[in-house]
């Protein structure tokens, strides 16, 4: 509202402007990461427009508890705030269950899936008349727990249904139908992604199971907050998933209860998203001289969105002169923009039934992958690369597909760096290359792979920020017994730095990224189906560790948005708080060989190993230890 | 990280940023070929000064960067009072003196429509001294709108009715905005305005494919434009010329601007005289 329609018509506006006192943000907490880095320009383009009108409107920001308020309500508006921490409000009484599943190999730390779980507790809770919504932690995990419980509530087809999904990509309209049915209470069972966080009014609730840690303290008790609204007890259930950042937390229920809950963090210089709202800016008002927009000189932006045509420059003015209407192109919620439609082709149909963002289309809509729309499978047929379309159609099934990907890194520039232990942390821009190489076939229930297909698509490419340790090859050599099981050590030590380093700038889990590689892009590590590190060449093709003239193994951690998203900053500056930390998790979990909750899954044949990757990956991390 | 144009367009390929322009509307925004494009700038730059290109323009330049293209034509007689009975919402009296009536219209930047559009000439005709007198003001340069803004400002008085085709949606509300961010008074605000799009459409819906004005005129007043440019095509013109270009299309398009606002009066006279 206020980005594509007020501010670019600001003038209709005028008296509200000159008269304006008090700006009220509400959810702070959930402006962070992108999302956040938007609206914080967008309190630029507020403030610049306020000032044409001669007001200084003074900003009142709500949020739920997070563990920065005052830091994170400051940054989003640039400038001091008073923080008040006291709530008067009444708390109804609520039950939170973290619910792990029970261990089916006690060996290897697996657990029955919390799919299967989520499933099962949905179906009690709604079995005993309680209306349950579950949140999902992917769109492909909303249709598949919607068709579990379609097949339990839903076989009359007769009846108005009972289960209904709800989650991005699905057409306004299909939404506001799903939305009015929940309040007129039609529904008894929702599956959801975050897509129903906010704002998304659906009336009381009973039961909200969370199938997965939803990354954050804070959004798992947004999302709790959904039951017992009219002070009714309520459940929240948390099932654990065998993700190792779920495990950590339903072992240690204290940090749960305990801990101070995250620290929301935005990055509103982005490059990308500052080009974004500069770009508005200017069709707002030109920009005079040497005004500045927030703190940023915009004048190499101008000078692009020059070159482009879009502004002209006369004397000390910037003025727009194009004909188009900025802000209709700019997405708040995403750095990137070109989503693609998914067109059902079924019966010589040719309607558009999604739409998938750039960033997962490589991972969801490669031909042959299974694309569920309200738990409808959808084959791609054909994917137009650059027409931005996928053509499906309807199809019947027992498997769903999941993408393999495989990442490759190389260092362009390096910050900062400093001594880590025997080793090097490092800080700098980094080019990473991503392939989907093909997919798994996974069918329903049983969970078993019955096939892969390839995929043949263009490389993502990504610029972006990353830290990452290395350590030398002489050390190396001392401290290992062969190459095989430094590389080893070091994919686990990847997974114990990726989780807490995850939880320490309480980021979404996928906005950061993992990966081991050689740092020069010459090879990338991943783990194969043995468990075993598995050297592959820059083309894909497999490598031995041992082959390599030149052999430094290199853990990153990196933001996984086209120029950073400002996360491996404060990370390099806590590069030893995580070392510590990780090799703490590894030390005191209670597995013997590794698990997933330390350093990624191992197999049975790892435990009579003489020395387990548990071993070799703690080896590493106090390689690492500058202590 | 400095910031690069090499940079930042790399990183909106990476975000998924379509090789096509993002808003449709806009053939600036297309993603092209810089650096040609800068030697063509250059080069064309250079033969504007060599091959002296086309740039001369009509009009007196009366302020820096404004020109007064200003003519009159004789063959239109004012009618002794014009009856506004025509149309049943306008707020001013049923009888005008033609000398009150002024015409007007925009030529703009574009129509995405917000603070970003501007218009580069504002055109008027009235009846002055029992000949239609017609005033065009045309900016080159964009620091000139405030002075244009100014310069049509006083072509009012209290005694003055505007009269427009469609200009109480579209060019008013655009000058309003005009006005506002060069912080001056708008003129038109509160000021009786006779839009003839509604009493046109009342009249002739359903005669005529459409009613557009250069249709009516045709249709009406059996007007029949030569070498019309298509209004389409005036931002790019403007565009061309503020960037170092030929005048020839903009030329055209103080043409189209001066027939529709003749246009203008003689469809005012035809309703007023025509109502019953």
């Amino acid at each position: 509202m206020l980005h594509q329609a007020i501010l670019p018509h600001h003038t209709k506006w005028a008296q509200f402007f000159e008269q304006l006192k008090y700006v009220v943000i509400d959810e702070v907490h959930t402006y962070r990461g992108v999302f956040g880095s938007h609206v914080a320009n967008l309190m630029r383009r507020l403030k610049r427009i306020c000032a044409f009108y001669g007001s200084s409107p003074q900003f009142i920001l709500c949020s739920a508890t997070i563990g920065n308020p005052a830091e994170h309500a400051a940054a989003l508006i640039e400038a001091p705030v008073h923080a008040i921490t006291d709530s008067g409000a009444p708390v109804g009484e609520k039950h939170v269950l973290l619910w792990n599943p029970p261990v089916v190999n006690p060996d290897l730390g697996l657990r029955a899936s919390a799919r299967s779980q989520s499933n099962r507790i949905a179906r009690l809770a709604i079995k005993a008349k309680l209306k349950t919504l579950v949140f999902a932690p992917s769109r492909t995990m909303v249709e598949v727990l919607t068709k579990y419980l379609k097949d339990v509530f839903d076989h009359d087809p007769r009846k108005p249904a009972r289960v209904r999904a709800y989650r991005g990509g699905y057409l306004p309209t299909e939404r506001r139908a799903v939305e009015r049915e929940m309040r007129a209470g039609q529904v008894d069972g929702i599956v959801a992604t975050n897509a129903l966080e906010l704002g998304v009014d659906i009336g009381a609730l009973d039961v909200v199971v969370l199938n997965g840690y939803p990354g954050t303290i804070a959004a798992t008790w947004q999302r709790f907050g959904r039951a017992g609204r009219r002070q009714r007890p309520s459940l929240g259930v948390l099932v654990a998933s065998s993700d190792p950042l779920d495990q950590y937390l339903v072992r240690h229920p204290e940090f749960f209860r305990d801990a101070p809950p995250e620290h929301a963090r935005i990055a509103p210089d982005q490059a990308l998203i500052l080009l974004d709202h500069i770009r508005c800016a200017a069709f707002e008002l030109p920009f005079v001289g040497r005004e500045a927009f927030g703190p940023i000189q915009p004048a190499p932006y101008l000078e692009v969105l020059a070159e482009s045509g879009v502004v002209h420059r006369e004397g000390e003015r910037w003025e727009w002169i194009a004909d188009s209407y900025p802000a209709n192109a700019v997405s708040l919620r995403s750095v990137a923009d070109g989503n693609f439609v998914v067109v059902d082709r079924t019966d010589g149909r040719q309607q558009i039934i999604a739409e998938v963002d750039y960033s997962a289309a490589a991972l969801t809509l490669y031909e042959g992958a299974i694309h569920m729309v309200q738990s409808t499978p959808y084959q791609v047929e054909r994917l137009d690369w650059s027409g931005r379309k996928a053509y499906v159609t309807r199809t019947q099934v027992d498997y769903y597909t999941d993408a393999i990907d495989y990442t490759r890194l190389k260092v362009l520039e390096r910050f900062d760096g400093d001594a880590s232990g025997l080793g090097q942390a490092q800080h700098g821009e980094v080019h990473v290359v991503r392939r989907v190489a093909g997919y798994k076939k996974i069918r329903y229930y049983t969970h078993e792979n019955i096939g892969y297909g390839p995929v043949n698509l263009p490389d993502q490419e990504l610029h972006t920020t990353a830290l990452w340790w290395q350590l030398s090859q002489p050390v190396l050599d001392e401290a290992f017994s062969s190459r095989q099981d430094a590389l080893d050590g070091f994919l686990g030590a990847s997974v114990a730095l990726h989780l807490v380093a995850t939880v320490q700038v309480m980021a979404d889990a996928r906005d950061l990224q993992k990966a081991v590689g050689s740092g020069d892009g010459a090879w990338f590590a991943s783990t194969d189906t043995r468990g075993r590190g598995t050297l592959r060449a820059a083309d894909g093709s497999s490598a031995g560790a041992d082959a390599l003239a030149q052999f430094q193994p290199t853990v990153f951690l990196y933001d996984a948005y086209p120029g950073g998203i400002g996360l491996s900053e404060p990370l390099y500056q806590r590069r030893t708080e995580l070392v510590t930390q990780a090799q703490a998790l590894v030390s005191a979990c209670s597995c013997t060989a590794g698990c997933p909750a330390c350093i990624g899954p191992v197999l049975a044949t790892d435990e009579s190993r003489t020395t387990t990757p548990k071993q070799l990956a703690l080896r590493v991390l106090r390689l690492l230890d500058a202590r | 990280m400095s910031i690069t144009l090499d940079r930042l367009q790399r990183l909106r390929a990476q975000a998924g940023h379509a090789p096509s322009p993002t808003a449709p509307a806009s053939p600036d925004d297309a993603p092209i070929d810089l650096p040609f494009l800068k030697v063509l700038m250059q080069r064309r730059a250079l033969r504007s000064h060599l091959d002296g290109i086309d740039r001369s323009l009509p009009g007196d330049e009366i302020a820096p960067g404004l020109r007064l293209i200003e003519s009159t034509i004789d063959w239109l007689d004012a009618p002794d009072v014009v009856d506004t009975r025509f149309d049943p919402r306008a707020t001013c009296a049923i009888e005008l003196a033609p000398q009150d009536v002024l015409a007007f219209d925009t030529e703009t930047t574009g129509l995405a429509g917000g603070t970003g559009t501007r218009a580069f000439m504002i055109g008027a005709a009235d009846w002055h001294q029992h000949r239609v007198r017609i005033r065009q003001l045309l900016i080159t340069q964009l620091s000139a709108e405030a002075a244009m803004l100014d310069c049509f400002a006083s072509w009012l008085n209290d005694a003055t009715v505007l009269v427009s085709y469609n200009g109480k949606s579209y060019d008013a509300p655009l000058l309003a905005a005009r006005y506002r961010l060069s912080r001056m008074k708008n003129p038109l605000a509160g000021r009786a305005h006779l839009d003839l799009l509604h009493p046109s459409r009342r009249r002739w819906r359903g005669h005529y494919e459409n009613c557009r004005l250069a249709t009516i005129e045709r249709e009406v007043l059996g007007v029949v434009r030569e070498d019309d440019l298509p209004g389409s095509e005036a931002p790019a013109a403007w565009l061309d010329c503020l960037r170092g270009g030929g005048a020839r299309n903009l030329r055209r398009v103080a043409t189209h601007n001066h027939t529709d606002v003749v246009s203008l009066l003689r469809l005012l006279r035809h309703l007023s005289s025509t109502t019953d």
